[in-house]
């Protein structure tokens, strides 16, 4: 049995029934029916408290009185639905990005590799000890590292790991994510494989990601032993890493894992790139004897090191040793950044919360006169804490769906901010266990701690002066100085962010200025072809027939071929310059193919661009040409590059290869091979918008071969603009912080006027009544909210400036002078404080002098 | 704050009501109102009941299954509720009657010593 209406009923008929039968008997005794009523009456005691004490004698019924609860919140939010409304949404506003920026934490920095005592990791890289060395360090080539496994005593074993892209052959092909690894990568480091029995012998072997297993074979069990075609190779699948382990870096995360000898005798012409001492994009991780102190092993791997510089002295002799244990510094610099990440929104946080607790404090004020006839009705006070925590619990509950819904929107979209990349990232973010956790532990705090002071003051038994609606007596009191300490800063931080968008949307327009040293806005579309056969194995392509190919296409006015463009994010191969009478030293190289640099909009300053049966030539650019000769013109010098003699027939235009901030460095570029493997990037220049050539251009180096794979079709500019993915995203960072801070000061600012007007009403009720103007009285109330405004934007400033000239001493081309983004950004917040002020300000044209006066 | 006062006065009291009830139903089924005055009377008056309290004892004895509540007529003829002792409610007043002769016993004992027990 259970409380429900028919038993309150019963109650209710129960109680006439007492009272009548009372009444009866008193009327017999001789009194009048008033008098015997109201005898009657008195002698049952309070009718609400008795109904209230019967109904809590059912246990359900604190669900039921908890449901009533609910219901009469949402009531009371439905009779102030702007403020219900704008408290909900600000709580939301934060609840979302912090969902968002924790859950990426938690991807990044708080879930840690599935390797066994990580703490017995060492990484062994090179470091450079020339002083003003290029790379201070430098990760090693496979030879270094079969080198360090031949001698290294400390360690009970060493893994190298290489990062590349593979073509597969699935249905249709696709580029992955492949790590060459030593072939006892898996039990060194102690990583669990989820099935299969891992790399094998006798057989091409290799180990699928948990990520690709489910992509693309649905998590079918009996996938182990079959084989997989990569590169035109046959591997058999022998094993699926576990879901958890996805690859040691942080970004590219490998579906592949094959073991690099095994990839060496599949794949002959790699041998040339992998096998080379100087290319060092390996990674050797180490696992230490037990016992072995790290000081020792670091010991030992210098003097291996310095056995190494003695054996190779051309390429390793200014290199020594360095080790450090990767793992443990992940963990404790996750721990650390994701402890400060918190901290920040927890502040976030904190100011919305802030700002609701402004809100339900003024509700507080409003109904105090309601709250003291309900008290005087016999409601107890604890009745009355919880229906005030109740609302904010639903408040909260309400942010919480929204803000939920907004952090699943905003991961689903953080992968596809990321630019297309060759190599597709599989970047998901999920509510893992501990996402969950900090959500609903930020929705409870946040309920509890806007909650509490409102429901605490706002249920003060204060009968007397709360049914006299004497104003004089506020619950608001001490709240109003911090609330005002905490809008300045509010303001302070939106102003701050937004003059910090500002700041960066004007350095992206003027880095959008700087000489990248080709055009982007020529009307150019380029795309990279991998020519594959129907298998996935590599082939040759012949760009000089596809070059006539695609010159076909109508519109187009030139073709050309090249390695790579410019901005695309690698530095190039090191090459070995030597020239008579100076130390050789390295430089950058690259390929083109003729006319390539000039389609791409490279100036060349002297000279010429490379053309066909340019076999011996190359271009330098303006730095290499400085170097070569420091006085005149370095055309028609000849340069030995890599043991091989060229001649130089043009310089070009200093261009930034990898990214806009590079430091200008010297670099060489000779012909690219007119039939080559690997990729090959083309390049149309057209008549008109290159756009509309993308997918021409896409669909006709696919067709050029059967079973090519095409990677990254798109304009110059588009290229250009993913170029700049990072200073865009910035952007659109601080924008979004600063209108939500914009917002939440909004909110707050509202809140504070509300409870303003509402503390004084009686004193406006009586300055009216004299006759004073509402328009003069209006003033008030926005000026004492305005002047927060600006106190907050002054602190903003005084914060910012200094920030932004700190920032500019160490980004080349941020300038904190920026007359656009201050104005702007002052200009946006006062107008902002201005509206969050008005409208309860407006409320003064609202007062009824006479009402308020009459209710004393 | 008296609230907290007053929660300390009926926690005290409830059981004792409790008991009261019980006992008065043992006469025979009641409503409401003659319960509370059956109560008043049989006290002499002593315990005065605000009568309202009655009603949430009722209630708590229905949870506890003690008594049970079925419609019926009153003395004027008016439908109303009758509230009668169960089986279990039965047993538990023997067991409340047990504790409170005890209590009681004790309480005698002390305020009367036992040399004046022996005088009739």
């Amino acid at each position: 049995m259970r409380w429900n209406r028919r038993m309150e009923e019963e109650l209710e008929r129960d109680i006439r029934d007492h009272v009548a039968l009372e009444t009866e008997e008193n009327i017999a005794r001789g009194m009048s029916p008033e008098e015997a009523r109201y005898a009657a009456l008195r002698k049952f005691g309070n009718v609400t408290r008795v109904r209230e004490d019967t109904r809590s004698v059912w246990s359900w019924t604190s669900i039921d009185l908890l449901c009533a609860d609910v219901r009469h919140a949402f009531r009371r939010m439905r009779r102030g639905p702007g403020t219900a409304i704008l408290a909900v949404l600000s709580l939301a506003l934060a609840f979302a990005p912090s969902v968002t920026v924790f859950s990426v934490m938690d991807r990044l920095f708080l879930t840690p590799l599935p390797v066994r005592a990580p703490r017995e990791i060492v990484e062994i890289v090179f470091r450079d000890t020339r002083p003003n060395a290029d790379h201070p360090y430098s990760p090693v080539s496979y030879p270094d590292f079969q080198d360090f496994r031949r001698s290294l005593q400390s360690f009970s074993g060493l893994t190298y790991q290489r990062g590349q892209g593979a073509i597969v052959a699935l249905n249709g092909r696709a580029i992955v994510g492949v790590h060459l690894v030593s072939e006892d990568y898996f039990s060194v480091l102690g990583l669990p494989i989820q099935l299969g029995p891992g790399f094998l012998k006798n057989r091409p072997s290799l180990i699928i990601s948990h990520s690709f297993w489910m992509r693309e074979f649905e998590g079918r069990p009996d996938i182990i032993g079959r084989t997989l075609l990569v590169q035109g190779q046959t591997f058999t699948i022998d094993g699926v890493a576990a879901p958890d382990f996805r690859g040691t870096e942080k970004v590219l995360f490998p579906d592949l894992w094959i073991p690099v000898e095994t990839w060496l005798q599949l794949q002959p012409h790699v041998r040339a790139l992998i096998e080379r001492r100087d290319i060092r994009d390996g990674t050797l991780w180490a696992r230490l004897r037990p016992g072995i102190p790290p000081a020792q092993a670091a010991a030992e791997v210098e003097s291996v090191c310095r056995e190494m510089a003695q054996r190779w002295p051309a390429i390793n002799r200014y290199l020594a040793g360095y080790t450090y244990a990767p793992l443990a510094d992940r963990e404790r610099d996750g721990r650390t950044l994701t402890a400060i990440g918190v901290l920040l929104l927890g502040i976030l946080v904190a100011v919305a919360c802030a700002n609701v607790a402004g809100i339900l404090l003024a509700r507080a004020e409003e109904r105090r006169h309601e709250t003291a006839i309900r008290q005087a009705l016999g409601a107890s006070r604890a009745r009355l804490v919880r229906e005030w925590m109740v609302e904010s619990a639903v408040l909260s509950s309400l942010a919480a769906a929204l803000g939920l819904a907004g952090a699943r929107v905003l991961m689903n979209r953080l992968p596809g901010l990321l630019p297309a990349m060759p190599i597709p990232v599989h970047f998901e973010f999920s509510f893992g266990p501990r996402v969950w956790l900090y959500a609903v532990s930020l929705v409870c705090l946040s309920a509890l701690s806007f909650g509490l002071v409102p429901a605490w003051r706002g249920s003060r038994p204060d009968l007397l002066s709360g049914l006299r609606r004497d104003s004089a007596v506020s619950i608001l009191r001490v709240r109003i100085p911090i609330r005002s300490l905490l809008i300045v800063m509010q303001v302070a931080a939106a102003e701050i962010l937004l003059f910090g968008a500002g700041l960066v949307l004007s350095t992206l327009s003027s880095v959008q200025q700087l000489d990248v040293g080709f055009d982007p806005r020529r009307p150019v579309a380029v795309a990279m072809l991998v020519a594959t056969g129907e298998d996935g194995s590599l082939r040759q392509v012949d760009c000089e027939a596809v070059r006539d190919r695609l010159a076909r296409i109508g519109g187009v006015r030139r073709v050309a071929y090249g390695r790579s463009v410019p901005l695309s994010g690698s530095m190039g191969l090191t090459l070995r310059l030597e020239t008579p009478g100076q130390e050789p030293r390295e430089v950058l190289g690259g390929s083109a193919g003729p006319a390539f640099l000039s389609t791409l909009g490279v100036r060349i300053l002297s000279g010429r661009d490379l053309q066909e049966s340019d076999q011996h030539a190359v271009l330098v650019n303006a730095a290499l040409a400085h170097l070569l000769d420091p006085a005149g013109s370095a055309v028609g010098r000849e340069i030995r590059l890599d043991g091989a003699i060229k001649q130089v027939v043009g310089v070009f235009q200093d261009a930034a290869w990898n990214s806009v901030y590079d430091p200008v460095r010297p670099r060489a570029i000779v012909l690219t091979p007119a039939r080559s493997g690997g990729d090959t990037t083309f390049a149309v220049e057209v008549a008109g918008n290159p756009g509309a050539y993308v997918a021409a251009l896409r669909h006709e180096l696919a067709a050029t071969q059967p079973g090519s794979t095409v990677l990254s079709s798109k304009t110059l500019w588009q290229h250009y603009q993913d170029s700049l993915f990072v200073e865009r995203t910035a952007t659109q960072v601080f924008y979004g912080l600063g209108l939500l801070a914009l917002l939440l000061t909004v909110t707050g600012l509202h809140g504070i006027t509300t409870a303003l007007f509402a503390r004084r009403s009686k004193e406006f009720a009586i300055r009216l009544a004299l006759g004073a103007a509402p328009r003069r009285i209006m003033g008030t109330v926005l000026a004492s909210s305005l002047k927060l405004a600006a106190g907050g934007l002054a602190l903003g400033l005084a914060i910012a400036f200094p920030g932004a000239l700190i920032v500019a001493s160490k980004l080349p081309g941020f300038s904190p002078w920026s007359v656009s983004a201050l104005g702007l950004s002052s200009a946006i917040v006062m107008v902002a404080a201005i509206a969050a002020a008005a409208q309860p300000a407006r409320r003064v044209l609202s007062i009824q002098p006479a009402g308020i006066i009459r209710a004393e | 704050m008296s609230t907290r006062d007053e929660k300390r006065r009926i926690e005290f009291l409830q059981g004792t009501l409790d008991m009261l009830v019980l006992r008065t139903l043992l006469l025979g089924p009641a409503h409401g109102h003659a319960i509370a005055h059956a109560i008043e009377r049989n006290s002499d008056e002593v315990l005065q009941v605000e009568q309202g309290s009655l009603y949430p004892a009722l209630h708590r004895l229905i949870k506890r299954g003690w008594i049970q509540a079925e419609e019926g007529l009153s003395e004027n003829n008016r439908r109303a509720k009758f509230y009668s002792l169960t089986a279990k409610g039965r047993k538990q007043l023997a067991i409340e009657n047990t504790r409170w002769e005890k209590f009681a016993g004790a309480i005698a004992r002390i305020m009367r010593p036992a040399d004046q027990e022996a005088e009739p």
